[in-house]
């Protein structure tokens, strides 16, 4: 089954580069929905189907812990997995998302197969 | 065994750190199989601690898989040390997440073992080198970079003025912060590393643990343009040429010690604490209450722009001249005055409403603010002023006034050599000019308006304004002036465009070696631009440079010799008239001078210049044009005035381009062709004859 990703990120280069490693990684795309920040993803989300969030955490407007803390209090959108995609590999960080309901942190730069099998991980999680 | 199972359980004791320690010696001592023993012991600990921990069992997974691949021995300590450091470091809270992480590390690590035994021979090859191949991403990761490179400058900038502001800190951190991810997926070790290292400084900067002094905004301001430069040689190393990329030691070292300098201060860094702690309590609130509204715009306006090649705007624009032309020969058509329809009258006089609206929006596609420009001189002040030890305010009018983009491009470097030097050689220093009773800090202005179809950019300081025996005196030195030559001031004041001209005593870095001057008035003059200069001894130096909106079109005189039509630039125009008899004279019969307001101007005949027979021989019964183009005067002689157009340039093409005394020619209202004189080869022509 493929799978619709939503990208969000606020540079429109980085979300190029997630794309292509996603599909370089053969992780199973789908539909692909970018925003270029948390108040657009919400927007998106509420619009398309997605199975799993891609999300940078510094972003202006919206940042990302404010998206996550979002979904996560909404009853449609919090069991749709979020994978966190970030430079910050500080643990602190990491804690923070995760208690805030995201499901997955990968650090910048990643390897195709890293991102996929993350992604298969959160998914599976949710499936099980 | 037990030692390792001690490390799952998180919070029990202090010792964890010392334990953890040992067992990471240990296994680097340890043979593979001993490794494998602890594995499996790693594995039945959690079953024993009553795990039904589904990542904990993962990573033992993985952590067997890469014993039977046989990994090296090195990775695989590696990777056992990590899971452990993981384990004993985490909070309870994210170990799902951390185990996790760290098994998708080892699976990838699992590939990548499986992928470097199945195919041998390329394994060592770069992670994302096909993303470094893929132009596209690079083209957009440059864009990307440059953009967020400008605009941490000018955040920068603003930071400067108000450091309390919090929203540029946020800026520039996003700038770099998104220049650092791209820059890691491209492999691009050294930009990544410097934009690593800045945000590190930011990150303090935006905990309030550090100032953003002046001094840390210059290393932020020498770190893009590090970074400009780099993303600039990536671009070159896409168009083919590669180039070494510059050393980072020194930059990284300026960066550094910033973040350093923070750490030595322990009381600053308590003080600093609660503070932060502090803003990180309002930080959500606040990131909310105040949506960044300057981004938005920004955004918005790069959403709703597309880019277009100036080559097409160019034919656009010329199509549109043509256009202008051809409906101006239309509506004076003869015919169309017999005809006496009414209606047809009507339709003409809509359609020229029409083709003048869109000739306006036309020439408006070419032009762009000159904010980006102003932007520049801004940082130019800043860093010229710290660099000579002057203090010196910029003060900017008109940074919404619209020019030509070949104009502003064109005007970039005078402007910016002129900028420094007003700073370097016309303001003096705080002691002196406290000692003229002027205030401490000087006051540099640039205003750019519109007036009368042309850009006047004003280039004002509060110095000490040129000295004119000093100039005249050197100019007498250099032999640019005869001794006994007498001459205005605007004359004296042109001399130090001479090549070579500089009367600044001792040669700085950043000004006064004598070159640039010149080289200002060539490019203004290039663009058919002009500089004219006044000044005050004591109290301050203007330069006004006059520019035409655009490249492509001119306003023109149309004059008539003989039968020929010739369009003269109006910029280039102070008077016309029609000499009487005693204004005229000669010397030894030869060269023809005027009398105009006291001075003696030499005559051009322009049927002589072209040989072709014009309507009268007498200069009383032409017009004469005083024109002025590089400080040299003339009066040009022609038989009538026709009428005052603008004209679309047309190049004569590669043939004709060297001839003297024409710059193009043009389609004038009748539907003839006419040819625009080029002054200043005109003169020359005038000094060769003489």
């Amino acid at each position: 089954m493929a799978f619709s990703v939503l990208i969000v990120d606020d540079s429109p280069a980085m979300r190029a580069f997630i794309r292509r490693v996603l599909v370089m990684s053969g992780f199973d795309v789908g539909h692909c929905v970018e925003a270029s920040d948390g108040e657009e993803a919400l927007i998106a989300l509420s619009r398309n189907w997605i199975d799993v969030v891609l999300t940078d955490i510094n972003m202006p407007r919206m940042d990302g812990e404010e998206l996550v803390r979002r979904m996560h209090h909404d009853d449609l959108m919090k069991h749709i997995p979020v994978v966190v995609v970030s430079t910050d590999s500080t643990e602190s960080r990491m804690s923070t998302l995760l208690k805030l309901g995201a499901k997955g942190y990968v650090t910048k730069p990643f390897h195709p197969e890293q991102l996929k099998m993350e992604l298969e991980r959160v998914l599976e999680v949710q499936h099980a | 065994m037990t030692r390792i199972l001690s490390i799952f359980e998180i919070d029990s004791e202090t010792s964890r750190g010392a334990d953890l320690n040992d067992i990471l010696n240990e296994s680097k001592a340890l043979s593979l199989d001993q490794l494998r023993q602890q594995v499996d012991s790693l594995a039945s600990d959690l079953i024993l601690a009553g795990g039904d921990d589904h990542s904990a069992n993962q990573v033992i997974d993985g952590l067997r898989q890469l014993c039977e691949l046989g990994l090296d021995n090195a990775q695989l300590f590696d990777s056992v040390g990590k899971v452990q450091q993981i384990i004993a470091t985490g909070e309870s809270a994210n170990r799902q997440l951390l185990l996790s992480n760290c098994i998708s590390e080892l699976q990838v690590a699992i590939a990548a073992t499986q992928k470097s035994s199945s195919d041998s021979g390329n394994n060592k090859s770069s992670m994302f080198g096909n993303l470094m191949e893929d132009p596209e991403l690079v083209q957009d990761f440059i864009m990307e970079s440059m953009e967020h490179l400008s605009t941490i400058e000018s955040s920068l900038l603003k930071l400067e003025e108000d450091p309390s502001l919090t929203e540029p800190i946020h800026c520039v951190f996003r700038g770099f912060h998104t220049i650092k991810g791209l820059a890691g997926f491209l492999e691009l070790e050294s930009i990544r590393e410097v934009a690593h290292e800045i945000e590190t400084v930011l990150d303090l900067a935006r905990n309030l643990e550090i100032d953003m002094s002046p001094a840390v905004i210059d290393v932020v301001l020498a770190s893009a343009d590090y970074l400009k430069q780099a993303v600039k040689d990536v671009e070159q190393g896409l168009k083919g040429d590669k180039k070494a990329s510059q050393p980072t030691a020194a930059i990284l070292a300026r960066v550094r010690s910033l973040s350093e300098h923070k750490s030595k201060g322990g009381n600053q860094v308590a003080l600093a604490e609660s503070a932060k702690n502090d803003q990180k309590a309002n930080q959500g609130i606040s990131k909310e209450q105040l949506p960044n509204t300057k981004t938005e715009s920004s955004n918005a306006v790069s959403q709703f722009s597309i880019r277009v090649e100036t080559a097409k705007l160019d034919h656009l624009l010329d199509m549109v001249g043509e256009l202008v032309i051809a409906q101006s020969m239309v509506r004076h058509d003869p015919t169309l005055a017999f005809s006496g329809s009414v209606r047809l009258q009507a339709h003409l006089a809509h359609l020229n409403t029409i083709t003048e609206e869109i000739q306006k929006t036309t020439m408006t596609l070419r032009m762009v603010p000159m904010a980006t420009l102003f932007q520049r001189m801004k940082r130019l002040v800043r860093d010229v002023a710290r660099k000579a030890g002057k203090q010196a305010e910029l003060e900017l009018v008109g940074e919404d006034t619209e020019l030509d983009k070949t104009v502003v491009d064109g005007l970039a470097d005078p402007l910016m050599h002129m900028v420094r030097n007003a700073l370097d050689h016309g303001v003096e220093d705080s002691g002196e000019r406290e000692a003229a009773g002027k205030p401490r800090t000087a006051q540099i202005g640039i205003r750019a308006y519109h007036q009368g179809g042309q850009m006047v950019i004003e280039l004002s300081d509060d110095g000490r304004g040129l000295n004119r025996d000093k100039i005249l005196a050197k100019a007498k030195q250099n032999g640019i002036v005869a001794e006994s030559a007498h001459l205005t001031d605007t004359e004296i004041y042109q001399l130090i465009f001479e090549p070579g001209f500089s009367t600044a005593d001792k040669v700085t870095d950043i000004s006064g070696r004598g070159v640039g001057m010149d080289v200002v008035k060539r490019n203004i003059l290039k663009m058919r631009g002009r500089v004219d200069i006044y000044s005050v001894a004591g109290s301050g130096t203007t330069f006004f440079i006059r520019l035409p909106l655009t490249l492509a079109i001119i306003d023109g005189l149309v004059v008539g010799v003989g039968t020929e039509r010739y369009v003269v630039p109006i910029f280039a125009v102070t008077e016309m008239f029609r000499p009487t008899r005693e204004m005229l004279s000669s010397l030894e019969n030869k060269y023809e001078m005027v009398l105009v307001r006291g001075q003696l101007l030499p005559i051009v005949r322009l049927h002589r210049r072209f040989g072709i027979v014009a309507k009268s021989d007498d200069p009383c019964q032409s017009l004469f044009i005083v024109t002025e183009s590089d400080g040299i005067r003339f009066c040009l002689m022609v038989d009538e005035f026709i009428g005052k157009q603008e004209v679309v340039i047309k190049s004569l093409g590669d043939c004709f381009k060297n001839i003297q005394g024409i710059a193009g020619g043009a389609i004038l209202g009748d539907g003839r062709v006419g040819l625009i004189l080029e002054m200043a080869g005109l003169a020359m022509e005038r000094e060769a004859a003489a």
